[in-house]
């Protein structure tokens, strides 16, 4: 078995009285590679966050059907082993955080699914450090800052020892410096300990480091590929009011000017070195 | 201004008294608070102070850090003492003017009563100093939970306790917020008379309540994301451990109280 989750023609209808009929998502259909880094984008609204909690079960799909590791999210005799395979991290870190201690946030998870104590507290060491939180592991957790926090969320999420871990906007409320602690934290942990990540976001920025893109506007996947596919289709992203990196949008604005550039450079290096090989050969 | 309330006044350190089980502790400050009331004599007061003030020093606390918390009843205990002294009319007259009339009794009662809130003040103070507030809501979810027989929640008065200390400052924090906010926008909180201070607290208080009840929606899903499902098969990171030192203070409370009670009846 090669996906560890796939989302088959997954519909959902938030449950809000009979005023709203329209569909959060709409024929969702998706597969995640095991040990992959997948990112899913979109705008506000775009359905993006719904999809996230159908991901671990928070959310049953009203139409279709999703498998995690093997398991539907629907079988409910199972569904506590669906969220120990795929942990969640959400975007208000102050939401999401029980105790008032770092380190017993961190094994508030392993309490829960009745791991022994010694084990909880080898567990907890290991994760704090991973994340590189380890002399914060008897603060409280409102002298933090917000990317400190999410870290400390993020650790939590880990000491389960998941399969998959699933950021769900992680980011949004964070400055650029603790955005990218984050996300290189979440590269360290796909590449490291071979976790699958889904990222969901909306900072295209984000995405660069990805396997796979999943685009979401108006509750239905719109477009998937690789990074250097997608940011190919500058007009497109744009007009469902996506930005894409800076380089890839100077190459593009640079080859619509007529200048031979390749049109899917991801980062300013490489930007960079292209303009120097312009350069030369001018 | 308002972020300088700490709550849980823990103080951190390595002695005997921090080392003990927190369940031992609540027993024994709840044992302490009822001999102290029982007794009436001087001596035995003599006596509960020499064992108040071992405890203290068993723990390392500070005593200054103790004496701040009589800091905001000062007003209390004065309040108490000059009304034991000139209410009381049994006793040897030592003093009488006017319509005052001291005695020695009310004197030695006004005396009794202040050295008994005294030391239900230090010796309270020592358990919230000496024990995290995790612990002392372990120690109670311990304390209370053969109670669950009879259907008490227990686990999920404690699990209450955890959340609620948990977003205390984080509502502090957003109470300041949203008071500035609206400031901005010319509210003014502390002009007028009372009721118009009253209602100019709505503004403050139904942003407050209606994010304080979408925090507790998210942090549900957050917690249901991590497993919780109520206190059946928990285990602890930290469970709590009996050791000698729970036993010794168990003994050496009991000596005490029982000093306590036996100079108080004898004398």
């Amino acid at each position: 078995m090669d996906n560890i989750i796939s989302v088959k023609n997954v519909t959902y209808k938030y449950d809000d009285g009979a005023t709203s009929q329209e569909a959060a998502l709409e024929d969702v259909s998706l597969d995640v590679k095991r040990g992959s880094f997948v990112t899913v984008i979109g705008h506000n609204g775009s359905g993006k966050s719904t999809l996230a909690k159908h991901l671990n079960g928070l959310f049953l799909p009203s139409e279709g059907f999703v498998v995690v590791d093997g398991i539907y999210t629907t079988d409910e005799e199972q569904i506590w082993e669906i969220r120990k395979v795929a942990g969640m991290v959400f975007q208000n870190p102050d939401n999401q955080m029980v105790a008032t201690v770092v380190e017993e946030d961190v094994a508030f998870a392993l309490e829960n699914i009745g791991i022994p104590s010694e084990e909880i507290r080898k567990r907890v060491d290991n994760a704090l450090e991973t994340v590189g939180m380890t002399k914060f592991a008897k603060t409280s957790p409102s002298h933090l800052s917000g990317g400190q926090k999410q870290r400390v969320s993020i650790a939590g999420v880990l000491a389960m020892k998941p399969k998959v871990i699933i950021f769900d906007e992680v980011t949004a409320m964070l400055d650029p410096l603790g955005r990218k602690g984050i996300i290189d934290t979440a590269l360290k942990l796909n590449k490291e300990l071979g976790i699958t990540i889904i990222n969901i976001t909306h900072y295209m920025e984000e995405a660069i480091n990805s396997d796979e893109i999943f685009v979401m506007n108006d509750g239905k996947c719109v477009a998937s590929g690789t990074p250097r596919e997608l940011f190919k289709r500058v007009d497109f992203l744009k007009e469902l009011g996506l930005t894409v990196p800076v380089a890839t949008d100077i190459a593009h604005r640079l080859n619509s000017k007529g200048i031979e550039i390749p049109c899917n450079l991801l980062t300013m290096d490489e930007l960079t070195e292209a303009l120097c090989q312009l350069k030369q050969k001018i | 201004m308002l972020n300088d309330i700490t709550f849980g006044q823990f103080y951190p350190s390595n002695s005997l008294v921090h080392k003990m089980d927190p369940r031992f502790k609540l027993v024994i400050t709840f044992a302490f608070i009822i001999v102290l009331f029982l007794i009436n004599s001087i001596p035995g007061y003599l006596t509960a102070t020499v064992f108040v003030l071992i405890s203290i020093f068993a723990s390392r606390v500070p005593i200054k850090l103790l004496a701040k918390n009589l800091k905001p009843l000062w007003f209390v205990l004065i309040f108490m003492f000059v009304l034991n002294v000139f209410l009381t009319r049994t006793g040897n007259v030592l003093l009488s003017f006017w319509v005052v009339k001291i005695t020695d009794e009310g004197l030695l009662r006004a005396v009794v009563m202040l050295i008994r809130l005294v030391m239900l003040i230090f010796f309270t103070g020592l358990l919230t100093l000496t024990t995290s507030p995790i612990q002392l809501t372990v120690g109670i979810e311990s304390l209370f939970s053969p109670l669950k027989r009879i259907g008490f929640p227990a686990h999920e008065m404690a699990m209450m306790m955890t959340i609620a200390l948990r977003f205390i400052p984080t509502l502090i924090e957003e109470t300041d917020k949203i008071m500035k906010a609206q400031m901005a926008r010319g509210a003014s909180f502390d002009t007028g008379n009372l009721m118009q201070k009253a209602k100019s607290m709505i503004p403050l208080l139904i942003p407050l309540f209606v994010s304080a009840f979408r925090r507790a929606d998210e942090l549900a899903l957050a917690m249901t994301s991590r497993c919780y499902r109520g206190g059946e098969g928990r285990t602890r990171m930290n469970p709590l451990k009996t050791g000698a030192v729970d036993w010794i203070a168990s003994a050496v409370t009991a000596i005490f109280c029982g000093l306590m009670i036996a100079i108080d009846l004898i004398l």
